[in-house]
């Protein structure tokens, strides 16, 4: 009874699943063609290696801020904030005195800029030893008072650092290197260095400086303030705390305050992955192509193993299987090939997080087995995905064993229509997605894909209308091989279609990439101008990139007002406060200007009304702000916990603002300093008497510094700087752009080889008939040529499609700041230089090798 | 002796150009168990066409066919495709070996596709000692002259042990003596095994292999010749 | 004398323990990081105490920061108005980490390190409840003062209430547990050994500023286990300042402070070294009931140990029971605890305790109540000399 259930069950399976010698034939045939399925595997390997790169690095980026973060809280369940200028010190006393709240700690934290280390910035936190125990672990060797120890509290820069961050510099305790901290230039001393006792450590004190609390403030210039108390508290104690803070301070969930800040990046990681996830798309055009070509070539073996009785499934199933094999071996390269990639890419990604967002030093990109099952799914899933249709096909081959090609290109040219068609459909089911779900930033990015794709099914059509407008005029240029090579694209439309889409693909991503790219740019380019009106700015030097986080002390304005030759100085304050919505960066600038009438995008009332209002208390709210936040471009206000207590500040103008995604608010500082203690200053800008030389004052001025390590920068080259910086933030999204054209050059060389490689015999007949080696050449590369000026062209209308939604659609919603789409003819060309380039690059071993060849033996090749 | 394919009126015809071309016209025949059956016919005369209808590849447009009593235009594709998996063995004129399998693969394929893969190779081993090839087992076929290409179809259409071969001009691409070889060892081995042949052909002397010898005339099977104890063709 | 080697011992190892328990402990137990610590520069010049002072007060009550370490020592025995035993401990530890004041912009910036233990004897309910703090002394968070004297770390504070600082307010409390107490000075200062200067060994310079308040009249409440009660008793205080360092040999002492109901105290102090002898400065001081002194040396006082408690979290055996003889003064006592588990479960741990005392003075029968301090005998404490 079982034998007889289990040999019905492995005869059911049997004619579903394809046995051992279908497989062999399968995969034999991908050894057979080694160009083709080398080529195959590469493009997974590549498209895999990207999404992995950025996986990882995206991933390094999260876990080492998570580390960071949570090596900064500790275990820390709350913790007391005040304003831009911190908690009062004398309310820690309090706290723990009178108010007996012991399971708290005082923390000063900052940011210094290391000198001697090309200024990379490393976060100061301030403890004290006594109070640390229940909250950080790395913290717990200290050994409080101890012979050697006593300098950790006696000396205000005595510091501890991580091991790593010693050798990396080769610092011995004892050893000492200079930092820039706000307006000062401080020489630190390395009074030991902290061995960690895990992985987890040692990324917590990658870039941490650990001072004694006093030491720290007197570092930071904090006398008397504390950058926040973190307490472990139950609820109940928690809510009592609450109803005994003074107005100004707020007492904050741990948790709360380390989501706030992983929300910051999580734009920017979504976008790189989308746009990783596009080579990804390229690579599976790539495995489509080819294994519509194996199919395409092996009709007749299909045709046969049909007639002796091979199911449609088993057929099916055999073509996947390959396609799966060799994505799967591409997809373990792709690991490999990603992880090395990754280790470039977090080098990349971190230095824009910290050109954007926050300090964050990561150096290591940890491979974990989910690491390894994304690639698998995503390389194979790739894989079989793009094969189903060639599968598909090859299934739907009759049990036929004599085909004529000329029928099966006929349905081709006939399915042009119908593709066209549904192309046309996806397009505009596109479009729809990314009209109907306004603010969903992931069907923005399924609606681009759609777009995509079906401008790429629109390919063959295109072909056929432009092999058709160019046949005459190229028989007229070129003769015989002109007219023949047009013919042959458009006769052989079931390879070279697939071939052109491909490549049309993947040329029309770096279109759009590059245009967005370029569009942005050259919007900064226009802001910089007219947000950089001054001469002269003072600030620290930041070669790292990282927005200076520095406070200065108010007097600097003066002194430097009283430099011979200065007209006015404006002091600006960028801070981080706080309010019901979550952290609110606020730039603090001197009223006595009025902005620029151009950076308003929406203003109630003249610039000069709009002025006027904010002088009295009004705000102006960044584009970013307003966007993220639903403010209306009139009647918007904006609500911030002050120093005062919560106080509403209505909004009168939204202006164009590319500094930060989070977005900002604008305020007066006259106002500024009615709400807050803070009385520090970020930079300052310089105006100098007309008549004036701006190198003469700016000499004066570095004199007049001199020992506070800031630097005096013309506005020439404060914009040059945020143009290095920008172009360092895009850095990676055009390390991703060129492996997409990588994957394209790849897939494109693969499917015209493999065309060309299959006319053999046909083209050993023209030779045969006549043609000449010279003839041949001809006529393969301008065959070729062809197909790679379609690709070129065809990707400029799709590559400006898709710049138009990465530009005014998907940054609308990651970043919410509008764009100027500018068009740079370079960015065309080079498009269709690549695909012209690639496709001649195909030609060239298939007519050597077929140059090369006795005729004879030629017109016998399969 | 058992009659194992019988056709009954099969009208078959296919649409070129526009126009209904019909290729069979009401064709009928009965064949016996063990027998030879040589079918001849000029180019384009439905000799292939009425192959493909026995082994159940096309369906016709009119009529029955049934084979070993089951009757195959009443199934559907796939069932026709298990059917013919396990009952038909095909030679073909241009051989139609799977170029990136061994000679040995090749012979198994036809168990294989029926998922009894290995238990197979001992006769096919058999088979392709039959046919003078068991040497060249492991090579592929791109290295077998024409001749030994189409024993070792003859190998594989005989694996399954199936009631039923057919071939379709199984000389048509070799040279006279070759030919002949290799038609006189399909003829002895069917003959052996006691198997049906149907041979497809347009040549009178591959026909004189045949125990009854029927022509494709406008459309209809005639019988030519038979030996003396016949079967009526009508 | 005896509380410049529990201070120093105390001071050496406190943070070495701390950070040994802060290892094993928590939840969520993990190897510590260690720390590479730069070389240390020359050991800082603290004063040294080579000659007697002449005292002034309330400024002397307070700190010396000149001194490197300093401490201030409240102990006694209590009764509610039922009768019902109670014993309390309240000490300030002061650690210079330099000598002199800070002159740095930061008010927390700190020279100074303050501990402080703080612990309770119920009797009647056999508990005893110990706790321990500690803080920079910077920023409010803990000091010291001489006029108006005062010593507090955090909210557990001894605060004068007279202008000579013979009258003061103590206070401290943890979870369930509280200390409120008024304590009125009963007999003049004490100025032990040589009118203050209290040897600890025959090097110069080895000694401190030693002066007790041996009997100080105490008055206010305790919160016990949640339980609040009004008490009466009698209380000593000690404060003692040095910059000195244990002798390599020492490995513990016994220390005793009894008051005897004829109206006589007796402070004892006999260091025990490795091998077993004693330290040769051991002695004491008797005061008569008028306040005059008598200093003891070694061989005035006779100890027998009557006999021992093994403390189960420690493993430490102490010994708790004693018969104290000093023959030339008619002085023959024996000292019985009010409880056996008085150890103190801080960073090092030790046995301070309430005891009752019987026994003879000047021949005559006479009572009395104490406190008893025994170091050195918890393992922990000998892996660390």
């Amino acid at each position: 009874m079982m034998s007889s259930l289990y040999r019905a069950a492995k005869g059911a399976l049997a004619s579903r699943l394809p046995g051992r010698g279908l497989i062999l034939a399968g995969l034999r045939d991908l050894r057979r063609r080694p160009w083709q399925s080398g080529l195959m595997v590469l493009g997974v390997a590549l498209g895999v290696a990207v999404v992995i790169a950025i996986d990882l690095a995206n991933g390094a980026a999260r876990r080492g801020f998570e580390l960071s973060t949570e090596a900064v809280v500790g275990r820390a369940s709350h913790q007391i904030q005040g304003g831009p200028s911190g908690v009062p010190q004398e309310f820690y006393r309090r706290l723990r005195v009178d108010l007996g709240v012991r399971t708290s700690a005082p923390i000063v934290e900052g940011i210094v800029y290391a000198r001697d280390f090309g200024d990379q910035p490393l976060r100061v936190l301030g403890v004290d030893p006594f109070a640390e125990r229940p909250f950080r672990d790395y913290l717990a060797g200290m050994p409080g008072v101890s012979p050697g120890f006593e300098a950790f509290y006696l000396q205000s820069n005595a510091v501890l650092i991580g091991s790593p961050l010693a050798s990396r510099w080769g610092l011995q305790p004892g050893g000492s290197f200079r930092v820039q901290a706000n307006g000062r230039l401080v020489d630190l001393q390395v009074l030991g260095v902290v061995e960690p006792a895990g992985e987890r450590d040692a990324l917590a004190l990658e870039d941490l400086l650990i001072m004694d609390v006093a030491g720290a403030q007197e570092l930071l210039g904090m006398q008397g303030r504390l950058s926040r108390i973190d307490l472990i508290l139950q609820p109940q104690e928690a809510s009592a705390l609450t109803a005994a803070l003074p107005p100004g301070l707020r007492l904050k969930a741990a948790s709360e305050q380390a989501q706030t800040a992983t929300q910051l990046t999580e734009a920017f990681l979504l976008n790189l992955a989308a746009l990783s996830l596009l080579a990804l798309v390229v690579g599976m055009f790539l495995i489509y192509n080819t294994m519509t070509f194996s199919v395409v070539q092996r009709r007749q073996v299909f045709g046969t193993l049909r007639v002796l009785g091979a199911t449609a499934d088993q057929v099916f199933w055999v073509v996947l299987l390959e396609a799966a094999g060799a994505s799967a071996l591409g997809a373990l390269l792709g690991v490999g090939l990603g992880w090395l990639l990754g280790q470039g890419a977090v080098g990349l990604v971190t230095q824009t997080i910290n050109d954007l967002y926050f300090v964050l030093s990561v150096r290591q990109v940890t491979v974990t087995a989910s690491t390894l099952v994304k690639a698998m799914v995503l390389g194979v899933g790739a894989g079989v995905l793009a094969a189903a249709v060639p599968a598909l096909e090859a299934a739907r081959v009759p049990p036929v064993t004599l085909f004529q090609r000329s029928s099966l290109e006929a349905r081709a040219r006939a399915a042009v229509w119908r593709l066209a068609l549904a192309g046309v459909t996806l397009g505009g089911l596109g479009a729809a997605a990314l009209a109907a779900f306004q603010s969903s930033l992931a069907a923005a990015f399924a609606g681009l894909f759609a777009i995509l794709v079906g401008f790429a099914l629109l390919v063959p059509a295109l072909i056929v209308l432009l092999m058709r407008a160019l046949g005459e005029p190229l028989g007229r240029a070129l003769g015989f091989e002109g007219r023949m090579a047009a013919r042959t694209i458009v006769g052989a439309l079931s390879r070279t279609g697939v071939a052109v889409a491909a490549l049309m693909v993947a040329l029309a991503v770096t279109v759009g990439v590059s245009v967005m790219i370029e569009s942005f740019r050259g919007t900064v380019v226009n802001w910089l101008e007219l947000t950089l009106p001054a001469d002269l700015y003072v600030t620290a030097p930041t070669a790292g990139g990282t927005r200076p986080s520095l406070s200065l002390p108010y007097a600097l304005k003066g002194q430097l007002e009283a430099v011979p030759g200065v007209a006015s100085v404006e002091s600006f304050r960028s801070v981080q406060v706080e309010g019901p919505m979550g952290p609110v960066q606020l730039s603090v600038a001197d009223a006595r200007r009025r902005r620029d009438a151009r950076l308003y995008r929406f203003a109630q009332g003249s610039p000069e009304a709009v002025w006027a209002q904010v002088q009295q208390g009004a705000v102006i709210v960044s584009e970013p702000f307003a966007y993220r936040h639903g403010i209306p471009p009139s009647g918007g206000e904006v609500t911030l916990y002050t120093d005062r207590g919560e106080h509403t500040f209505p909004v009168v103008a939204v202006y164009y603002d590319y500094s930060s995604d989070r977005g900002a608010v604008l305020m007066s500082e006259n106002v500024y300093h009615q709400y807050w203690d803070d009385r520090s200053i970020t930079s300052l800008a310089v105006y100098v008497s007309p008549g004036e030389s701006i190198d003469f004052v700016a000499d004066k001025l570095r004199r007049s510094l001199a020992g506070t390590g800031l630097t005096v920068l013309a506005n020439r080259a404060l914009r040059e700087q945020a143009l290095r910086i920008f172009d360092r933030t895009f850095a990676i999204t055009a390390a991703l752009r060129l492996l997409a054209v990588l994957v394209a050059f790849i897939g494109v060389l693969s499917a015209l080889m493999a065309l060309q490689l299959e006319r053999s015999r046909e083209l050993a007949t023209l030779q045969a008939l006549g043609l000449t080696p010279a003839g041949l050449w001809r006529l393969t590369l301008v065959e070729t040529g062809l197909m790679g000026a379609a690709a070129g062209l065809f990707s400029w209308p799709a590559g400006l499609i898709m710049a138009a939604v990465l530009v005014y659609v998907i940054n609308l919603r990651s970043f919410g700041w509008t764009l100027n789409l500018q068009l740079q003819p370079w960015i065309l060309m080079q498009a269709l230089a690549v695909g012209v380039a690639a496709a001649l690059a195909a030609a060239l071993y298939p007519t050597a090798r077929l140059a090369r060849m006795p005729i004879s033996r030629a017109l016998r090749e399969e | 002796m058992a009659e194992l394919v019988r056709l009954e009126g099969v009208i078959k015809g296919y649409r070129e150009a526009g126009r209904e071309r019909l290729v069979l016209q009401g064709a009928s025949a009965r064949f016996v168990e063990g027998e030879v059956v040589a079918v001849r016919g000029r180019s384009g005369s439905g000799k292939t066409t009425l192959l493909n209808l026995i082994a159940g590849i096309d369906l016709p447009n009119s009529g029955e066919i049934t084979v070993g009593g089951v009757m195959l235009t009443a199934l559907d594709a796939r069932q026709r495709t298990l059917f013919r998996r396990d009952n038909i063995g095909f030679i073909f004129q241009f051989f139609n070996l799977i170029p990136t399998l061994t000679v040995l693969e090749n012979v198994l394929l036809p168990s294989q596709l029926a998922g009894a893969g290995q238990q197979a190779l001992g006769r096919a081993r058999d088979l392709l000692d039959r046919v003078e090839l068991l040497d060249r087992a492991g090579q592929f076929p791109d290295r077998l002259s024409g001749g030994e290409q189409q024993r070792v179809a003859i190998a594989r259409a005989l694996i399954h042990r199936p009631r039923l071969v057919l071939a379709d001009e199984p000389t048509g691409n070799l040279d006279a003596k070759t030919g002949a070889a290799v038609l006189a060892l399909l003829d002895e081995l069917t003959r052996q095994h006691g198997n049906t042949l149907i041979l497809i052909t347009h040549s009178r002397r591959v026909a004189s292999y045949a125990d009854r010898v029927f022509s494709l005339e406008s459309g209809r099977l005639v019988l030519e010749s038979e030996p003396a104890a016949s079967f009526g063709a009508t | 004398m005896r509380k410049v080697l529990v201070g120093l011992g105390l001071l050496l190892l406190a943070f070495w323990g701390s950070n040994r328990l802060l290892r094993a402990g928590g939840p969520q137990a993990q190897e510590a990081p260690a720390i590479r610590l730069a070389p240390t520069g020359e050991a800082p010049a603290f004063a040294r105490v080579l000659e007697p002072r002449a005292f002034r007060f309330p400024q002397d009550h307070g700190p010396h920061p000149d001194f490197q370490t300093e401490w201030w020592y409240y102990i006694g025995n209590l009764q509610d108005a039922a009768g019902e035993r109670f014993g309390f401990q309240l000490t300030f530890f002061r650690r210079a980490l330099r000598p002199g004041s800070l002159n740095r912009p930061s008010g927390l910036a700190a020279s100074q390190i303050y501990f402080a233990h703080f612990a309770l004897t119920d009797v009647a309910r056999q508990e005893h409840s110990s706790f321990e703090r500690f803080s920079r002394g910077a920023g409010g968070l803990a000091g010291a003062r001489g006029d108006p004297f005062s010593v507090w770390l955090e909210d557990w504070s001894v605060e004068a209430l007279d202008a000579l600082g013979e009258r003061v307010r103590l206070r401290a409390q943890e979870g369930d547990f509280s200390l409120d107490l008024v304590l009125q000075a009963g007999k003049p200062l004490v100025a032990h050994g040589e009118a203050g200067l209290s040897r600890k060994s025959e090097e110069p310079g080895n000694a401190s500023y030693y002066l007790s308040f041996t009997r100080m009249d105490a008055a206010g409440s305790l919160l016990v286990e949640g339980e609040k009660v009004e008490v009466t008793g009698q209380a000593w205080f000690d404060h003692e300042w040095s910059t000195s360092a244990l002798g390599e040999q020492a490995v513990g002492w016994d220390w005793f402070g009894l008051q005897l109901d004829d109206g006589r105290e007796i402070m004892l102090a006999r260091i025990r070294r490795a091998d077993g002898s004693l330290e040769p400065v051991s002695g004491g001081t008797l005061v008569e009931q008028d306040g005059s002194l008598i200093a003891l040396s070694l061989d005035d006082v006779m100890f027998t140990p009557l006999g021992t408690w093994t403390s189960l979290r420690s493993g430490a055996t102490y010994p708790l029971r004693w018969r104290v003889e000093i023959p030339a003064y008619g002085v023959d006592l024996t000292v019985e605890p009010l409880l056996e588990d008085q150890e103190m479960e801080v960073s090092v741990v030790y046995w301070e305790g309430a005891v009752e005392v019987k026994g003879e003075s000047a021949g005559l029968p006479v009572g009395g109540q104490g406190y008893i301090e025994l170091t050195g005998y918890a393992e922990s404490i000998q892996g660390a000399f």
